[in-house]
């Protein structure tokens, strides 16, 4: 037989080799989530700032400032970045978190309106997410982070609003920011 | 023995595109150099090879004045592919239960 034909065996080795490494290299860029999760701290952080008059500017505008930062910054990262190859993990985490980051939008569009926190609404679409990713990683960080992320939105409806905004930005840090900084590999 | 497996995927860097291409939506070419570690040229030659029976789709474009290849498997490819670790399968007595 010549070297270039596989015997039965050696395709299913050839199969498996390829299938358990090519699985392992492909990683989902963090710096997106930690981006996020970052500038969601420093916009809740800021507004609790403005909210005790130590900054004097409108309430609203950190959520307009630091989102800015976050979409110009995306832009460019996703622009600028090496494409690499999507495994069918990926491209479900990245759809997920996409359609999770509207439902976010959304979410906080709702509770203005209405004139409502919109934390408890932020912080279960977080840990849904985180929680997802975690399952799906088998990473016991992440799950753990997101039912704290879920805790979080459960205790944001008992204490007062800007006792919220220190939460969310406490929880956007532990329970989003650390555990993609500590985590190298999906 | 072995005429009933597709001497089209009967090859070892062949066996290995398509076995990478299963686990990705889409790969880039570089990304199959890698995982492959075979040559440039035959790597583009073993890809011809599948795009021609129609088993992978081949997109040829541009980022950052570079060319970029993006290689995905089809629908053919991935009943061909299917069928393959059928035979496989069949030739190691393997079935659902002891796989």
């Amino acid at each position: 037989m010549p070297k270039t034909l596989l015997n039965p065996n050696e395709s299913l080795a050839i199969i498996q080799k390829v299938v358990l490494s090519t699985r392992q290299d492909y990683h989902i860029k963090r710096k997106f989530y930690i981006l996020w999760g970052l500038l969601i701290a420093i916009a809740s952080f800021s507004q609790y700032a403005i909210q005790l008059n130590l900054i004097p500017l409108p309430w609203y505008s950190p959520w307009i400032f630091f989102p800015g930062i976050g979409f110009i910054l995306s832009i460019i990262w996703g622009l600028s970045s090496k494409k690499s190859s999507l495994s069918y993990y990926n491209h479900f985490v990245l759809t997920m978190w996409f359609t999770l980051y509207i439902a976010m939008g959304l979410s906080l569009f709702v509770a203005l309106f209405n004139e409502i926190s919109p934390f408890p609404y932020l912080l279960i679409c977080v840990g849904t997410g985180t929680n997802i990713s975690g399952f799906l990683m088998k990473n016991r960080i992440f799950i753990i982070s997101g039912i704290m992320l879920g805790l979080g939105a459960i205790y944001c409806l008992f204490i007062p609003f800007h006792q919220q905004l220190l939460l969310n930005g406490t929880c956007m840090i532990v329970g989003n920011v650390l555990p993609n900084l500590i985590t190298h590999h999906v | 023995m072995f005429n009933e497996l597709d001497p089209l995927l009967n090859s070892p860097v062949r066996l290995a595109i398509m076995s990478i291409l299963l686990t990705v939506k889409h790969a880039h070419f570089n990304d199959l150099l890698k995982e492959t570690q075979t040559t440039q040229g035959n790597l583009s030659h073993q890809l011809k090879k599948l795009h021609e029976a129609q088993y992978i789709y081949i997109e040829k474009t541009y980022k950052n004045n570079y060319p970029l290849t993006i290689i995905s498997l089809s629908e053919k490819g991935k009943i061909a592919f299917e069928t393959y670790v059928e035979n496989i399968k069949k030739y190691l007595h393997l079935n659902e239960n002891n796989t």
